[in-house]
């Protein structure tokens, strides 16, 4: 209570200080006033009367002092003589101040730039109401995070009769093509159930969102029509926010739609970094709806009031199991799909976080450590000034200022630098960040992440700041004042020595540290930039094409007329390419389902007639669709038996090719030339014949290991394929060869929309894009910790040639050599440099464990990096130790004898 | 000994608390309440008046508003808080019993011992 009081009346006085001045002026001039004027009453003259007042007052100067020190002004105006003592102290210093802000700003710059990605990417919860309450409904064997819901019937079953949750909505993310005032563009979308906004709480900046009744009608929506829903960002983008956009007509794939609301600028979707533009009601979902066992829809429920996440589970479970049964899968055939998980979705869904979080939980360890290094370089100079300032102290300890006083007084000038280092940290901070999200966006763009500079931000710069200045100020501050005021300039000398050779030492681990690191991650990233791919990657150029086909929503019925509509459609592709490869320059061309590193993925189930050889029991395989010179174009070469050929087509006998480990997996030493499979639960129940084996090659991406691969004719594909990968290989720049390849698609292809127009050697490097953030960063960083050692190494390095200018000037006048000078002081830094490392190489040994996950190819402890990075500090550190010892050399006897 | 230095240390705030809770006073008029009210036999010494005015508003025990002086001029007037009334209960009961126990003691006798 009192204390209450006490700091409402402090903060009252202090924030209106000259208010408070003014007033109490008044008040003690009316009170001598009054007081005169009794005493003339009394009879008193009027000089006298007056004369004795201010006896009796006293001073009034006096007086308003101790009124300030009664409120508690006198803490704000010491801080206000400290704080203008420290701006004047490092004025004086220039040299000491720049290094000082550098290392602040640097270090405290990157850790905000880092905390304000960590916090958008892996703290920030969504933008949507009570988001605690929202929760993912998926299989409990999937990988988690909203891309493994149940079949859309189940889905329909879950909606109708759960009894824990108020609302469940379904949802499945896009790539649209989407054709405004016909120009087509590729954008990320979704299909989402008519609940779905609603269910988030997000609302419309414009018009409407989606409602139950425009999700009603399967292929046309509700009752007014198809529409559509787009995000803010999209109608500043594309529309330069008109509001006419409402009641507009765009073409998303093949169907129209009409634009009814544009949501919430806050509003981005679900998944952080994967911002979604536009969103179409469920019943528009071409194909999959009525299909009683697809896995493609994602669902998100909030838990009714009162209800507890394990009641909903249960329940969900429950109805999701009655209906497997019911679907012909029995509890013992379900594998994968073993119950129901209800995954936090507060945060959305995780596919950025699992990607990410490690990585930057690594870099923010990095940066961490840069602010530490930062700091003990700050300490050192601090220390060496201390030294430098030991009988202002003692001078000032001695005329009765006290000890708290004078570290009061130094820990405030602390807190100036590193409000000044903040304050440049946050300029490197906005610049850094920009920079990262730009890394991390890759080149396409197809992460976008807007770090904010919020309280949460800022509040955390804060707090480093102020443990930093704590840190480095603290400890000097506590050995400045610990002098005799009977004895100035005498104590202290030694003890800053030994706490600044400390400092060093911690200066030296903590770099090998971060020069182990990434050396690592540059290893790494070499070692995938030549891992065999199985593939020839260079002067290959890639491009998606997608074709129209109209009326697609009906389907044919029957396995013929599948086999038919496949074949069509596979003719297209075939004549396409065709084309392409009579372009000047092209030396083979091929298109395919699936390209090195292009992120498509088709996998099916595989039966062998006849017996299974090989080891392999499980007969879950990749396949991929192509043109017959397929190979010649990627590198693929072939092992046994044949390629693909012209005469693969439509009419011809079934046909398929293996890799080497799915060859090695079902057939007794991979022979399976000559041997029949079959794809069970594909519309096309078609026999095809092994004719070759080709070797493996790596499309996921460059760590996973060869994956079972079958390879088929495009005109006798299982799947209808409406959008292929191109592969083109030319002499010279590969990439001039794009306004040909475009006006064949145009030309041959309906529709032909061409997008993801890259080298393969491009994709490789989008591929690698988190990999070369760690190596680039770690590296940076390394270089950056390098330095601000060398200069803790310099910095003590030449304080104590300055201390010992008259023993090294005796050394000399009685005959030393020069070089044995420079020896014995370079010998006492490289003994510090030397244990730095011994440490850091030990610790690196165990700190390096939590970056295994991270590494390929390399152990945590691999000697190569260990070597390269002790290597790089050992040279470092004699340039910086070398170069003050030559200049004690270099001392004249004479002078450095006369200087004391 | 009607002198205000020969005041016990806090008596100042007791009595300051006491006047005020008579009826708001600037500054001039708590040392003429005092005055009046203890029949001259306490001077309080102006200078320390003052500082001992805003300790006891800095820490709650009283507040203060600007109004108009008897002789026209403006003046902070200070009036009693609930926590200063508080306050001047436990530091009377305190002072009874304080004054009461050495009043005992001054009026032994040696056959008392």
């Amino acid at each position: 209570m009192n204390l209450i009081a006490r700091v409402r009346s402090w903060l009252r006085v202090s924030s209106r200080r000259a208010n408070f001045e003014r007033e109490m002026q008044d008040e003690m001039r009316t009170h001598l006033e009054l007081y005169q004027a009794d005493l003339r009453r009394r009879g008193i003259p009027e000089d006298d009367a007056r004369r004795r007042a201010r006896a009796e007052f006293g001073s009034v100067d006096a007086r308003k002092d101790e009124c300030r020190d009664a409120v508690g002004l006198w803490l704000v105006d010491e801080l206000r003589g400290d704080v203008g003592y420290a701006v004047r102290m490092l004025r004086r210093s220039p040299a000491f101040t720049l290094v000082a802000l550098l290392s602040l700003g640097l270090g405290i710059g990157a850790n905000t730039a880092i905390f304000s990605l960590i916090d958008s990417v892996l703290l920030k919860t969504l933008p949507v109401d009570d988001p605690q309450r929202l929760f993912f409904v998926d299989n409990s064997g999937g990988k988690s995070g909203g891309s493994s819901g149940p079949p859309y019937p189940c889905f329909e079953r879950l909606r109708d009769h759960n009894r824990f949750l108020s609302s469940i909505a379904a949802f499945d993310e896009r790539l649209f093509k989407v054709s405004i005032d016909g120009v087509p563009e590729r954008v990320r979308g979704q299909y989402a159930s008519g609940s779905y906004f609603d269910l988030l709480g997000v609302r419309a900046s414009q018009g409407r969102l989606l409602t139950p009744a425009d999700d009603s009608a399967l292929g046309r929506g509700g009752p007014h029509g198809a529409v559509a829903v787009i995000s803010d960002a999209f109608w500043t983008r594309r529309f330069g926010r008109d509001p006419a956009v409402l009641g507009k007509n765009i073409e998303v794939g093949t169907q129209w739609v009409t634009i009814v609301g544009v949501t919430a600028p806050e509003f981005f979707g679900l998944q952080v970094g994967m911002p979604i533009d536009i969103t179409l009601p469920m019943m528009l979902v071409e194909q999959g709806l009525q299909s009683k066992q697809s896995w493609w829809l994602s669902v998100i429920g909030r838990l009714a009031p009162g209800a507890t996440a394990e009641q909903a589970r249960a329940d969900l479970e429950a109805l999701w199991d009655g209906y497997l049964t019911e679907v012909g899968m029995p509890r013992e055939k379900r594998g994968y799909f073993s119950g129901i998980a209800l995954v936090p979705a507060a945060r959305g869904a995780n596919e950025l976080r699992r990607t990410y979080s490690e990585p930057l939980m690594i870099v923010m360890a990095i940066v961490g450590l840069v602010l530490l290094i930062g700091c003990a370089n700050v300490a050192n100079l601090l220390l060496a000034r201390a030294a430098a300032r030991q009988n202002e102290m003692a001078v000032r300890l001695a005329i009765g200022a006290s000890r708290g006083r004078l570290i009061r007084q130094l820990l405030t000038e602390g807190l100036v630098l590193v409000a000044l280092g903040a304050g440049a940290g946050l300029l490197f901070a906005r610049w850094g960040a920009s920079f990262l999200v730009a890394v991390l966006g890759g080149p396409d763009g197809s992460v976008v992440l807007e770090p904010h500079f919020d309280a949460r931000v800022l509040a955390f710069t804060a707090g480093v700041s102020i443990a930093t200045a704590l840190l480095f100020s603290l400890a000097p501050a506590l050995r400045a004042t610990r002098v005799d005021a009977a004895k100035p300039g005498h104590a202290g000398a030694t003890v800053h020595n030994r706490l600044g050779r400390t400092l060093v030492v911690v200066q030296v681990t903590l770099s090998v540290l971060l020069l182990c690191g990434a050396a690592l991650f540059l290893r790494t990233l070499h070692n995938l930039n030549t891992a065999p791919a199985g593939f020839d990657l260079d002067g290959v150029l890639t491009m998606q094409v997608e074709a129209t086909v109209p009326g697609r929503i009906v389907r044919p019925k029957t396995p013929p007329e599948f086999r038919a509509d496949h074949a069509r459609l596979g003719a297209i592709w075939t004549n396409f390419i065709e084309r392409i490869n009579e372009v000047p320059g092209v030396t083979s061309a091929a298109a395919a389902t699936m390209n090195p590193l292009s992120g498509r993925d088709r996998g099916v189930k595989i039966a062998v007639h006849g017996p299974v050889e090989g080891p392999e029991r499980d007969f879950g395989i990749h396949i991929n669709q192509i043109t017959d010179r397929y190979f010649e174009t990627t590198g693929i070469r072939l092992l046994a038996g044949r390629l693909f050929t012209p005469n693969d087509r439509s009419g011809s006998p079934r046909v398929a090719l293996l890799n080497q480990t799915a060859a090695r997996a079902y057939f007794d030493r991979g022979n399976a030339v000559g041997r029949k499979v079959s794809f069970p639960g594909q519309r096309v129940q078609d026999e095809f014949e092994i004719v070759g084996v080709v070797t493996d090659a790596r499309y996921e991406n460059l760590r996973t290991p060869d994956e079972r691969m079958a390879y088929l004719p495009v005109e006798q594909a299982i799947d209808p394929i409406t959008t292929v990968l191109v592969a083109v290989r030319g002499d010279g720049d590969v990439t001039r060869l794009t306004p040909s390849i475009r006006s064949i698609a145009t030309e041959t292809v309906p529709g032909g929309f061409v997008t993801g127009v890259a080298t393969i050697a491009q994709q490789v490097d989008m591929s690698l894009v988190r990999e070369r953030m760690l190596a680039l960063l770690a590296t940076f960083f390394a270089t950056l910790a390098l330095i601000l050692a060398c200069i803790g190494l310099y910095g003590v390095m030449a304080y104590r040639v300055a201390r010992r200018t008259r023993e090294i000037g005796i050394r000399i006048a009685i005959g030393a050599g020069r070089q044995s000078v420079v020896w014995m002081l370079v010998r006492e830094t490289l003994l510090l440099v030397a244990s730095g490392a011994a440490v850091g190489t030990l610790t690196s040994f165990v700190a390096n464990r939590a970056i295994a996950g991270q590494l390929f190819g390399v152990t945590p402890r691999d000697p190569v990096a260990i070597t390269v990075a002790l290597s790089v500090l050992g040279i470092v550190s004699m340039v910086a130790s070398y170069l003050p010892a030559r200049q004690a050399s270099r001392i004249d006897p004479v002078k450095a004898l006369r200087a004391e | 000994m009607s002198d205000a230095t020969g005041l016990l240390q806090g008596t100042l705030d007791l009595l300051i608390l006491k006047a005020v809770s008579l009826g708001p006073l600037h500054g001039y008029g708590v040392l003429l309440r005092i005055g009046q009210i203890s029949q001259n036999r306490l001077q309080i010494q102006q200078g320390s008046l003052y500082p001992a005015l805003y300790r006891l508003e800095h820490q709650g025990l009283i507040t203060s508003e600007w109004g108009e002086s008897e002789n026209k001029r403006k003046a902070k007037f200070y009036r009693l808080s609930v926590a200063g009334r508080r306050r001047l209960k436990e530091e009377t009961a305190y002072w009874r019993r304080l004054s009461e126990a050495i009043g005992f003691v001054l009026e032994a006798m040696p056959e008392d011992v």
